[in-house]
């Protein structure tokens, strides 16, 4: 039983604009899967319908084998946590803390249980010392962390995160990294993310699917999907920097192994020059 | 005013005795002294009361160690919304008083009565010295500790989150009303600038506003979303931590309300006057 399920999800905007064309999604327990494709391709459409937020036009979710219904409706959003592109959207309280007690506190629980919630879910995403801080007063980052937490905070089993570096520097994004990657190693969560980031990808996720124009056109791992150059720039994505160069040395008569992540490469690189780390 | 929103943010965020006092003995403060006010009764006496009143927030003003012009400034920028109201008095008969003195009489049988001019002037002290507690509790207070006081005061759960949003979006507003106002400036846009056609920029001023209802209307659907996702449902309320009321702010609680009673009450029975 995967922990996340479509079959055949299909999804018309009021209009007819088609947004989610036959797509059939699977997430397993404890994996990291990243969604990605261009602008418009139907990454964050699929993912409201994770937690029964858009209804599909045909198709089904399922979420540890069961359809989304009325009844679970609420189980379901505490199962699986999505946190949006713009923190704006979703930081409304008038202050960090409560923000992130938003969450638990809708969930009946008493205020010592909420209390320990809210102090955990910002010990995990290390911003402890924002607590008392009001939302306009952070960074793009610290919403970035606040939004993050508030999810944190339900004790999801499933985080999905829609374009989660948007808007982050070079800093964020590598703690963005770390802090994905702990999730699923430490805590034993499923996560999802969407981005048109591809150099990011090798070093969050396990599979990955790639989206143009509502539909699934490919998955699998990242050394399948890197190996497919031409169907990622028909799809208006790219392969990441590091392959690329390896594949160009490779073709150049460099006997080089293929790597996507930097510490892989960086290896690889020594290695083909003789050197050890 | 949507600069000085922000100022009045800067300004709850410095620091001062009256600024560290907790936000619910600000509010009650606030609040008896309006009620207090109000259930003065329309007479002179009200002068007496009110210039206590103000000494006692002049008194307090000075503790916050911000500006007297801050205190003006604010008042001023209030003034069309209390003043006019006020102005008009001069020109009505009203049902504290039987008899009526012309004290000028113009064109179109308008009258200015004398006693019309003095409940004018009774209605303004009021206003002035209940605006003037509210001042004082806006620039020491800051927005979410005066919702959060308000809740534990007992503010209903509904009220309180929806406040709480307000907040938030008050501010995620007036720095989009900021960003758009750049890009106005930006592109040499100036509403006042009388080289350009005034249908122009009556017309790009509306866009402006248009722009920032659809905005709004957007990010209010994007919100209402994620509160979903979040579990919002009828029961949802802001989550506010129990706290204490420290012995220092009981005590000037207690002595603010005993000042606040027995002022209006001490003048009323001995009909002692200052002015």
């Amino acid at each position: 039983m995967h922990l996340i399920e479509t079959r055949d999800l299909c999804y018309v905007y009021p209009g007819d604009v088609t947004a989610l064309d036959h797509v059939n999604f699977i997430a397993p327990r404890n994996a990291r899967i990243a969604v990605i494709g261009s602008n418009g391709a139907g990454k964050s459409t699929l993912f409201k319908h994770f937690n029964g937020i858009f209804q599909p036009s045909s198709g089904s979710v399922l979420i540890r084998g069961e359809p989304i219904t009325k009844k679970n409706r609420k189980e379901i959003r505490k199962f699986v946590g999505l946190v949006f592109q713009n923190p704006d959207d979703q930081i409304f309280s008038p202050t960090v803390e409560q923000d992130i007690a938003f969450g638990p506190t809708n969930l009946g629980l008493d205020e010592e249980t909420i209390s320990h919630r809210v102090h955990e879910a910002l010990r995990v995403v290390g911003i402890e010392h924002l607590a008392g801080r009001v939302p306009h007063h952070l960074s793009g980052g610290e919403k970035k962390r606040v939004a993050i937490a508030g999810v944190i905070a339900m004790e999801p089993e499933v985080l999905v995160l829609d374009e989660p570096t948007a808007g982050l520097d070079p800093r964020g994004v590598a703690d963005l990294n770390t802090f994905i990657n702990s999730l699923s190693s430490k805590y034993g969560m499923t996560v999802i993310f969407s981005t048109h980031d591809v150099a990011l990808v090798p070093e969050v996720a396990d599979f990955i699917y790639v989206m143009d124009k509502g539909r699934i056109v490919a998955s699998g791992t990242v050394d399948e999907i890197f190996l497919q150059p031409d169907m990622l720039k028909a799809v208006r994505l790219d392969v990441p920097v590091l392959p690329r160069l390896l594949r160009s040395l490779q073709e150049n008569g460099v006997e080089i192994s293929m790597a996507y992540t930097y510490a892989d490469a960086e290896q690889a690189l020594l290695r083909a020059f003789g050197k050890q780390l | 005013m949507i600069e000085e929103l922000f100022q009045v943010e800067r300004d709850a965020y410095k620091d001062s005795i009256i600024h560290r006092i907790d936000a619910r003995v600000k509010i009650a403060i606030c609040f008896a002294a309006i009620i207090a006010l109000v259930a003065v009764p329309y007479s002179t006496m009200i002068y007496t009361v009110g210039a206590l009143f103000f000494l006692f927030f002049f008194i307090l003003w000075c503790c916050t160690r911000l500006s007297f012009v801050i205190y003006l400034r604010r008042i001023c920028a209030i003034v069309p919304l209390w003043g006019i109201i006020i102005f008009f008095q001069i020109f009505l008969k009203n049902k504290y008083y039987t008899e009526y003195d012309v004290l000028y009489s113009l064109p179109l049988g308008i009258n200015i009565y004398a006693q019309s001019v003095e409940f004018a002037f009774i209605l303004l002290v009021k206003f002035v010295v209940c605006i003037s507690f509210i001042l004082l509790l806006s620039s020491t207070t800051k927005m979410h500790e005066m919702l959060e006081g308000a809740a534990r005061m007992g503010l209903p759960a509904e009220f309180a989150l929806a406040l709480g949003m307000m907040i938030r979006y008050l501010f995620v507003f007036g720095y989009m009303y900021r960003k758009m106002n750049e890009t106005l400036k930006t592109k040499c846009f100036d509403a006042f600038d009388r080289h350009l056609p005034y249908r122009y920029r009556l017309r790009q001023i509306g866009y402006l506003i248009g722009t920032m209802f659809i905005r709004s209307y957007e990010q209010g659907e994007r919100v209402y979303t994620s509160m979903l996702c979040r579990g919002y449902g009828r029961d949802s309320f802001l989550f506010v931590k129990k706290k204490p009321l420290r012995r220092g702010d009981a005590v000037f609680l207690c002595v603010s309300i005993a000042f606040i009673i027995v002022i209006p009450v001490t003048i009323w029975l001995s009909a002692i006057r200052l002015f």
